[in-house]
Formats: structure tokens, C-alpha cells, sequence
């Protein structure tokens, strides 16, 4: 899998990349991690559905993609109130939901007693199908990820 | 509710109070140790994060019972993200080597648990399930 450096990337979006529109910070701090997180997002879908059903997986490699998951959240987080506000582009809060539970379902798939909690298929779907999340995955080069 | 019906969602929600102030508690220390290069502290960060991760994927299995219960709307939300923020800054901490971006400094937490009173919020509702046990 190909790791995703998220601060290299939230830079290179930053710079490279400008959100249309007026220059609210705000709406230009939700749009780039959306943005990256479409990418991490994809990456670790794709991770998902390859380590769900193995009875025993790496932890090294669980961890390092939720580590992924867990920088650009860190990093979204920092403003939550900029992804409370509904905006044109959707429900950002929906990305976030994805990821969240995402994480939380790579660190349980570490330790057998916890893997059952763990995302399903069809849950894992029912967050990839939310309007803003299948959205920026759309969105996503055909380079970008596998979140099929 | 019936008297034989079980409360998920009031257990749910101290399970996470009691997981969270847990949390809150032992990730200074291991932030520390593995600043000092213990590895150790990277393996116990990340039982702490099982135990958050659980709690997190529970609270969405109830979580319409969990906002029922509790009588301010920002509770609930406010845990949540203290314990997503937690557990991405100890899943940084397991990772190998351990990864800064996702780290929270003392003072970051200090701040996300004083909003609203969650702190005293979940001090009480740690207290009142232990001294139920005792």
C-alpha cells in the first residue's frame, strides 16, 4: 500500500491547489482535509477490505495505516466547529464519521478478543454511500486510491 | 423503559465515561515514556486505544439511546471527540517508529476536556460507578 504522508499533502494542496470560492478560512480548512482525506480514505478502505477477513493480520501494518487515519483527523480536528457547519459541498462531518469508525475498526482488528466489533462490509458501505464521503471519493483521481 | 429491560444506552455511556477518564489519565505518562524512547509505552498506548476503539464503535451501536439518556446535547458529542482525538494521539504513539502528527500535548487535552465541563462530567460518572462497586 502506498503510504500517504498527510502533511506533505495537506501542503501540497494548500499551495498548489486553491478551493474556489471566497477566502474563508474555515471552508478552506474543511475543504483541503476532505480533500487529503479522500485520498487516506481510499487507501485505507482498500487496506480494510484486504486485512477484514484474515483471522490474523500485521499489526505493524494495522497500526501504520491508522496512523495515517489518525494524523489527518488530529489535523482536521483541530477546528471541529469549521466541520460542524453544513456547506455547499456537503456534510463534512459524514467524512469524518467515516474515518472515525474506520480507525477505531483498524486498531480492533489488532486483538482477536476486540475484532468483532469491528466495521462490516455492509457498515463499512453504508458510510463509503454518504452523500459527502462518495462524493470526494468520486472525486479522486484513478491514481488515487481502491475504495472500489 | 420496562424494569427487566436492560439500558444500553445508560451502560454504554458509562463504559465510555469510565474508558475515557482512563484514558485521559494514562496518556500523559506514556506521551513521556515514549518521548524518553520506551517502546513499551508504544505497546500499552495502543491497549489503551482498543479499549477507546470499543467504546467508539459501541457508541454508535447506541447511539440514539445514548442521546435519549443524557439531559445535555453537548455530553455525548463532546465525549466523542475527546476520545477520537485521544485515541488517534495513542495510535500515534503504537505506531512504529511513533508518529508525531497525530500526538495532542498536555495542554490540547487539558483544553478539549474543559469545554463544556466534561471534565467534571465524567469525574462524577467515574465516582459514582466506582463507589457503586466498592
Amino acid at each position: 500500500m502506498t503510504r500517504v504522508d498527510v502533511y506533505t499533502e495537506l501542503e501540497r494542496v494548500l499551495e498548489d491547489d486553491p478551493p474556489p470560492g471566497p477566502a474563508d478560512p474555515r471552508i478552506h480548512h474543511v475543504l483541503r482535509h476532505v480533500s487529503v482525506g479522500a485520498v487516506v480514505l481510499a487507501e485505507a478502505v482498500s487496506a480494510y477490505r484486504a486485512l477484514q477477513g484474515l483471522e490474523a493480520s500485521d499489526s505493524t501494518d494495522l497500526v501504520a495505516t491508522a496512523a495515517d487515519i489518525a494524523a489527518l483527523l488530529q489535523s482536521a480536528l483541530q477546528d471541529t466547529d469549521a466541520f460542524a457547519e453544513p456547506w455547499t459541498g456537503g456534510d463534512p462531518l459524514e467524512f469524518i464519521d467515516a474515518l472515525e469508525q474506520l480507525l477505531y475498526s483498524f486498531v480492533l482488528l489488532t486483538d482477536d478478543e476486540h475484532r468483532s466489533l469491528a466495521l462490516r462490509s455492509d457498515e463499512l458501505q453504508e458510510l463509503l454511500s454518504a452523500p459527502t464521503v462518495a462524493s470526494a471519493l468520486r472525486d479522486l483521481p484513478p491514481d488515487g486510491g481502491g475504495s472500489g | 423503559m420496562s424494569g427487566d429491560e436492560y439500558d444500553w444506552g445508560a451502560s454504554a455511556t458509562v463504559e465510555t465515561a469510565v474508558v475515557v477518564h482512563d484514558a485521559l489519565r494514562a496518556y500523559p505518562a506514556l506521551l513521556a515514556r515514549r518521548e524518553g524512547g520506551d517502546e513499551a509505552a508504544g505497546r500499552e498506548a495502543l491497549e489503551v486505544a482498543r479499549r477507546l476503539s470499543a467504546a467508539g464503535r459501541t457508541i454508535v451501536l447506541f447511539r440514539e439511546e445514548i442521546e435519549a439518556g443524557i439531559d445535555s446535547v453537548n455530553t455525548p458529542y463532546r465525549t466523542g471527540l475527546v476520545m477520537l482525538r485521544l485515541t488517534c494521539a495513542l495510535v500515534g504513539l503504537a505506531a512504529d517508529p511513533w508518529d508525531q502528527r497525530a500526538q495532542l500535548s498536555p495542554a490540547e487535552l487539558d483544553a478539549l476536556v474543559e469545554q463544556d465541563g466534561l471534565g467534571d462530567w465524567l469525574i462524577g460518572m467515574v465516582q459514582a460507578v466506582r463507589e457503586a462497586a466498592e
